[in-house]
């Protein structure tokens, strides 16, 4: 049973049909981005195991697919079978080791960088130090403790968290936060109007506003707008509900046990040991026109853990490496008076590099050590182009 | 005897391709050494001569104008009537509408292709009102008729701009204008400065300076090309003005600038029709340029030289003429046919090649920089792995395979150079020559080399089915070219993926976005694995391998194309119609060959009984 | 090819399964967000309320360019000419019958109709700096306003009627329904432009007969909107008089310069300090007084009349923890360079910090900009800075 299984699971037959599900899918992909948005259609085709139907998510679930890292598992599976099982030492075998093992790194290389690599945003105006980026979709819940007078506690609970848990606890809050409704993504207005419903809060700015969830955004560059009621319970009772919303920048203030808090829904926030002032961006065209030659942030770097103060110039296919962050000139005001880089944390970086080069050399050894026998042997038989050859077919 | 017939040939076509270096001397207007002129335009310096036949190919898809007389106007004649001589280039039938909608609006009869602007002009208000409407409409939910709409809409405006760039409208003697507007200067700004401070001003003179102000003004604001150079000789080179700005700064500097003074000569002369003026003014004009903007004027020169000498349509004529001559030698057989098609081939290639690089020094710029200059480049590889596999195997496919390489690819080019410039500025991300010159060339070999592999593989069914010609030893060597060339596109396309991962890491730094033209750029390397793994495992043998092949050319096809179609990612050119219509006959012609591909063996030609030998 | 004993390497390949799926699964769970704890000093923190919608990266469909990077295709190649000088002056031609209303904080141009019977239309122009919502948000909205349901963007298409306003193209909607308040017919023609950052809001409102009866005039109220080319050079030498003969009728696209904000001059008093003002302050300031209590002054501005008085002196209470006041009296005038202003002086407790704060807001109305002084903070900080407060606001030079 395992013989065959093994058999199975090393096959040639299995890679070409992996090979030939991935097609489809990559071609089935691309088309449904059109509808879906790049960023859904990228997460239900590539980035899961199984492509279900309905595509938007709803019921019912059903699986029709096998998705981006069900068919690069049983790939890699597959490539690692085929080697132990064919595995032969031997100069012609070189260049097919190292492109599957090439192969085997970008895959794994790429399964890490959805794990582990995270990307946000810095946005600063002209003169602004920040010293934090945020999420480009992801928002959190900061309950911030602002009682002492040099600093404030916080404690940021992702929006993905609260809707997961309901109630929150941590032992640095001496309450819990309970998620009463979520929408992921919203609107609000100040008027009654059709198709929303009055907020129905019991503490805090809600109280006026009116609300309706939308649905959840698809196009690139919107990005939803989260509203929440949540309530904030503690051993003596609850303190209230509170509307908490990404259009609602005022935080909402409560106190318990005579401290003083506050509560905003806000981008997730990613502190950094060190501070970026953007001194200066220059957005440069091309003589009389619009189109963009360059855009490039002058930055302050400073960190006061080590002492660092010093200027860089951030530009197009010129980022900042430190740290292991790395800030790229990705985007800036429609005033040219703010700039925004990307921010992104990625440790497995170097794999598709390294694949790359592997495999690209494997390609190679492979295409030469059966070109340049060939060459020879025709160069070797002169003219005679109707003899046929007995050429060892691979 | 035969055997100096292929030099023969070559010599011939060569001297063609020279002969039309020589250019008569031109009586009358010498429009060819205006077109010589340097202006700054969309971002870049550029004779007036490209202008004309960018302007020319948007608007009628030609680079000429057919009069009613017979003769044919060349781009920049044309150029100079709608700069110099609106009324009489508002007659010339420029404006090609193919869309019946579109006409029944402007109330036209559809017995035309190419209409005049007077002919449009009545149904302007209606045509505004219409393109108000359809602007508010995204690009990808637009209706054919829209989008002809706004098409011509658009050309109307370039148009109505280039009659506006170098004469304000209603000026006849524009020498004489500005004789009178240097004289209306100093009267006029000392009006304006009384009147600023309260005191008692000129009325005429204040009115006089107004009026030509206002008229420049018009012109400031929609002239296209920039033509005067900058006068203080330490001002930044590139900082050129349109001439109503020129003249407006000229009530500061009170002193009409020599280049304005030049072209208002030119105008005078054209329109009194007297050509020695504005041939005088011409020259005179450019010696002046050459003298302080040598740069310029020499790359404009050089342009113009390109421009005239069309070496990619030359290059065309003789991929034709080679691939016929290729043909033939399958059935006739005989050598000097075959070689014949091979010289030129290369003579050919050897054009096609003086031509890239000279785009590379016009532009300063690695091959490939748009999808015009994608499809030159891909026509340029698909031949030079013609060649070799010509040279390798010599008989007749790999000519076949290069010449009509060449052929489709120029034709493709120059329907995609109908938008317009195609030596347009780099937008800032991509202001990289070292990932242009290896990505994108990298990426764009793979395509080659991909559709060479369809190609033989189309010649192996064709040749199988319909003809007796695929001897067991032509279908073997079509066997060996197919996996060869399957092997380079395998090793070409991923490695220029991946470099186009790596430069989007390094750019933002995300190695791979599942954009859709990554995600066609990633087909292309899983279905060359593909077929190379099937092969291995048996599952195919040599039909299958060709029919595999077929499929490439689609999927090739839709990563070069289709995917911009989509309107979406990071990609996305848009949606033409025309080019949709052609990728969808293109699949259907692919599709069609590979149902002839799955016909039993028994129904080749060349497989049936009584074989050959 | 020859084999490995598949046996062999049969069990080989379990032992690696084994020890790639704890890795795998490591990985899935490895996903998980988690809540973060930690401490900030507290000056960073004051960024909260300068902070509003996230830093979007604004990417569109363009050839080649990454996410985040603006859709340069959709700025029109136009070449401006020379540069800017004054800023817009926007003027009309008023039709009959049509009361001219001063324009308020909000509005920059405001007018009032009559009907026969007293029944009463409202005119207003009103333009919003950057996104002021969706189109359809807006239309929708004022659809609620009248009683009516909501439309999906492609009902809106349809109904949006394509006019001309200012020289650039707009979409005009015709809502009628029915009054909130007392049940009356009203109607609503309401009219959308985008030029350049801004959106402009022309909209009549009132009785659905008078509004009927005005809806021509409206229309040509709107075509006749002018909002003034810059001045070529500095002087006014301008297109009044061109002498160009009629050929010039019919250009089809009329770009229009770009109008820029600008930050007034003005003289800071000592002992404030500026600070980054985030994406929607033209400038703050922070202020100390004894035993480290603060006080901030924002400046800020709004097209138009960024609101009416009215919603920003119940916005400025609502941050003093105060009820909405429904009777507002006019407030004090001072006066200001360019005009008068008006005071508001508000106690009450800060709404973030809960401690006891005041307020003293200065709204300065020009013609087509309001701007928003707000001085708040501790008490008596607020007491001490007052006066120097009032001059740095009569100081500007707008």
């Amino acid at each position: 049973m395992l013989k065959n299984l093994f058999k199975v699971f090393s096959s040639l037959k299995l890679t070409v049909t992996c090979l030939s599900l991935g097609c489809i899918l990559v071609f089935w992909g691309t088309l449904a981005q059109v509808h879906l948005g790049l960023y859904k259609a990228q997460n239900e085709f590539f980035r899961s195991f199984l492509v279900y139907w309905p595509l938007d998510g709803s019921a019912p679930h059903i699986p029709i697919f096998p998705g981006g890292y069900l068919i690069g598992t049983v790939l890699l599976i597959n490539l690692l079978g085929a080697h132990l099982r064919y595995y032969q030492p031997g100069k012609r075998k070189i260049g097919i080791i190292l492109i599957h093992f090439g192969v085997v790194l970008m895959l794994v290389g790429q399964f890490m960088t959805d794990f582990l690599s995270r990307e946000s945003a810095l946005h600063m105006r002209i003169g602004e130090t920040k010293n934090y980026s945020e999420a480009d979709r992801a928002y959190e819940l900061a309950v911030i403790d602002t009682t002492d007078k040099d600093s404030d506690k916080i404690v940021a609970i992702p929006c993905s968290v609260l809707v997961r848990r309901g109630d929150v606890s941590d032992t640095e809050m001496p309450f819990t936060v309970r998620e009463k409704t979520f929408y992921a993504n919203s609107e609000l207005t100040e008027k009654d109007a059709a198709g929303f419903e009055q907020v129905k809060t019991t503490a805090g700015s809600g109280a006026g506003l009116w609300w309706r969830e939308e649905p959840r955004v698809t196009a690139m560059d919107s990005v939803d707008q989260p509203s929440g009621i949540v309530e904030i319970a503690t051993p003596q009772g609850s303190l209230g509900t509170f509307l908490v919303s990404a259009m609602l920048t005022q935080p909402q203030p409560f106190t318990f046990n005579n401290r003083t808090y506050e509560m905003l829904l806000r981008p997730e926030r990613f502190y950094m040991p060190f501070s970026l002032h953007l001194m200066e961006f220059h957005h440069d065209k091309y003589p009389g026109t619009d189109i963009p030659k360059n855009f490039s942030s002058r930055v302050r770097l400073q960190n006061l853990d080590n002492g660092e103060n010093r200027e860089v110039l951030i530009y197009m296919n010129n980022p900042l490496r430190y740290q292991g962050e790395t800030f790229y000139q990705a985007s800036y005001d429609p005033d040219d008076g703010g700039s925004i880089l990307q921010v992104v944390h990625n440790p497995s970086w170097l794999t598709p590099y390294l694949s790359c080069v592997l495999v690209a050399a494997g390609l190679m050894w492979q295409f030469l050590s059966h070109l340049i026998p060939f060459l020879k042997r025709r160069m070797a038989a002169p003219a005679n182009a109707s003899v046929p050859r007995k050429e060892k077919k691979r | 005897m035969k055997k100096w017939i292929p030099l023969i040939l070559v010599a011939a076509m060569a001297g063609w391709v020279l002969s039309s270096l020589y250019q008569p001397p031109e009586t009358g207007f010498q429009t060819r050494e205006f077109g010589k002129l340097p202006v700054l335009m969309d971002g870049r310096f550029q004779p007036f001569d490209s202008v004309a036949r960018n302007s020319l190919l948007q608007i009628r898809t030609k680079q000429t104008v057919p009069l009613d007389n017979g003769q044919m106007l060349t781009a920049t004649e044309w150029l100079l009537e709608v700069l110099m001589k609106p009324e009489q280039a508002d007659d010339r039938k420029v404006f090609r509408i193919d869309n019946g909608e579109v006409l029944a609006l402007l109330k036209l009869p559809e017995s035309q292709k190419y209409y005049s602007f007077n002919q449009l002009k009545p149904q302007a208000d209606e045509l505004e009102k219409q393109a108000d409407r359809i602007e508010g409409i995204d690009d990808a939910k637009r209706t054919v008729f829209e989008t002809q709409l706004m098409k011509l809409f658009s050309e109307m405006n370039l148009y109505q701009r280039l009659e506006i760039s170098l004469k304000p409208p209603g000026t006849d003697d524009f020498a004489a204008e500005l004789d009178a507007y240097q004289k209306s200067i100093a009267p006029g700004v000392a009006a304006v400065s009384a009147r600023d401070a309260g005191k008692k001003f000129d009325q005429d003179a204040f009115n006089n300076l107004i009026g030509f102000m206002g008229n420049y003004e018009t012109v400031a604001r929609f002239a296209l090309p920039a033509v005067i150079p900058p006068s203080d000789p330490g001002a930044p080179r590139n900082d050129w003005q349109n001439i109503g700005t020129n003249l407006m700064a000229t009530a500061h500097t009170g002193e009409i600038s020599p280049p304005a003074q030049a072209y208002a000569t030119m105008v005078t002369g054209y329109r009194s029709g007297s050509p020695a003026d504005f041939n005088h003014a011409v020259s005179d004009y450019h010696l002046w340029l050459a003298d302080r903007f040598a740069p310029q004027v020499n790359k404009a020169s050089r342009e113009f030289f390109f421009n005239n000498f069309q070496p990619f349509y030359k290059a065309l004529v003789i991929y034709v003429l080679a691939l016929l001559l290729a043909l033939f030698s399958w059935f006739n057989l005989s050598d000097w046919l075959r070689r014949s098609a091979f010289y030129l081939v290369g003579l050919a290639w050897v054009i096609h090649t003086f031509g890239l690089i000279f785009r590379m020094y016009l532009e300063g710029r690695p091959p490939v920089t748009n999808l015009y200059s994608s499809a030159i480049f891909i026509g340029w590889g698909a031949v030079i792995l013609g060649m070799v596999l010509e040279n390798i195997y010599r008989d007749g496919i790999g000519c076949v395979v290069a010449a009509f390489a060449g052929f489709v690819t120029q034709i493709i080019a120059h329907n995609l150079a109908m938008t317009g410039d195609t030596m347009e500025m780099m937008r800032a991300v991509l202001d990289t020559n070292f990932w242009l010159a290896t990505h994108v060339v990298v990426v764009t070999l793979g395509y080659a080399s991909t559709f060479v592999a369809g190609l033989l593989a189309i010649i192996y069914i064709l040749r199988g089915v319909f003809t007796t010609t695929l001897t067991p030893e032509t279908a073997k060597s079509l066997a060996r070219m197919v996996y060869g060339i399957v092997c380079f596109a395998t090793l070409f396309s991923f490695v220029g993926t991946v470099l186009g991962g790596i430069w989007a890491d390094q750019s933002w730094g995300r190695f791979w976005g599942w954009d859709p033209k990554e995600n066609g750029a990633l087909l292309i390397v899983l279905w060359n694995a593909t077929i190379l793994h099937a092969r291995w495992g048996g599952l195919v043998r040599e039909r299958g391998l060709m029919n595999l092949a077929i499929i490439g050319n689609i999927v090739t096809s839709w990563s070069w194309f289709g995917v911009n179609m989509l309107g979406i990612g990071l990609h996305s050119y848009g949606f033409t119609d025309a080019a949709f219509k052609w990728l969808m006959f293109f699949v259907g012609s692919q599709l069609a060959l590979i149902v002839l591909g799955l016909l039993p063996v028994k129904m080749w030609k060349s497989f049936s009984p009584a074989p050959k030998s | 090819m020859s084999n490995y004993p598949i046996r062999r390497s049969a069990a080989k390949s379990v032992r690696l399964l084994a020890l790639l799926t704890p890795l795998l699964l490591l990985a899935t769970g490895c996903h998980r967000d988690d809540v973060k704890v930690y401490r900030i000093a507290k000056d960073q923190d004051q960024q909260l309320s300068a902070q509003t919608a996230p830093a979007l990266p604004t990417d569109s469909p363009n050839p080649g360019l990454p996410p985040g990077l603006p859709d340069i295709s959709s700025v029109p190649a136009a070449t401006a000419a020379a540069a800017a000088g004054a800023p817009p002056q926007l003027t009309w031609t008023t039709p009959a019958g049509w009361t001219e209303v001063p324009p308020s904080e909000m509005r920059v141009a405001s007018f009032k109709v009559t009907g026969a019977g007293g029944e009463q239309a409202d005119v207003s122009v009103i333009p919003l700096p950057g996104m002021a919502g969706t189109d359809s948000a807006n239309v929708n909205r004022w659809r609620g306003q009248v009683g009516l349901s909501v439309l999906t963007d492609d009902e809106l298409q349809k109904a949006a009627e394509n006019i001309e306003a200012g020289g650039q193209p707009a979409q005009l909607y015709d809502i009628a329904g029915t009054n909130p308040t007392g049940g009356s017919a009203e109607r609503i023609l309401g009219v959308i432009q985008h030029r350049d950052n801004t959106a402009w809001f022309y909209k009549m409102t009132g009785d659905a007969d008078v509004v009927e009866k005005q809806k021509a005039a409206f229309v040509d109220f709107l075509k006749s909107l002018n909002f003034g080319a810059a001045a070529p050079t500095q002087t006014e030498i301008s297109a009044a008089n061109p002498t160009g003969d009629g050929n010039m009728g019919t250009l089809l696209t009329i770009p229009t310069p770009a109008a820029s904000g600008n930050r007034p001059n003005w003289q800071v008093p000592a002992g404030w300090q500026e600070v980054s003002g985030g994406q929607f302050l033209v400038a703050k300031f922070t202020l100390t007084g004894d035993g480290g209590a603060t006080a901030a002054v924002n400046v800020s501005s709004s097209a138009g009349d960024g609101g009416g008085l009215a919603a920003n002196v119940n916005r400025w209470r609502g941050q003093l923890g105060l009820q909405p006041d429904t009777e507002m009296l006019q407030p004090p005038q001072i006066d200001v360079a360019g005009g008068k202003a008006s005071v508001v002086d508000i106690s009450g407790t800060d709404a973030r910090t809960g401690q006891p704060a005041r307020l003293v807001g200065i709204i300065v109305s020009l013609p087509d900009q309001t701007w928003f002084y707000k001085l708040m903070g501790d008490a008596k900080v607020v007491e001490s800075q007052k006066d120097a407060f009032i001059q740095f606001v009569q100081s500007a030079k707008h």
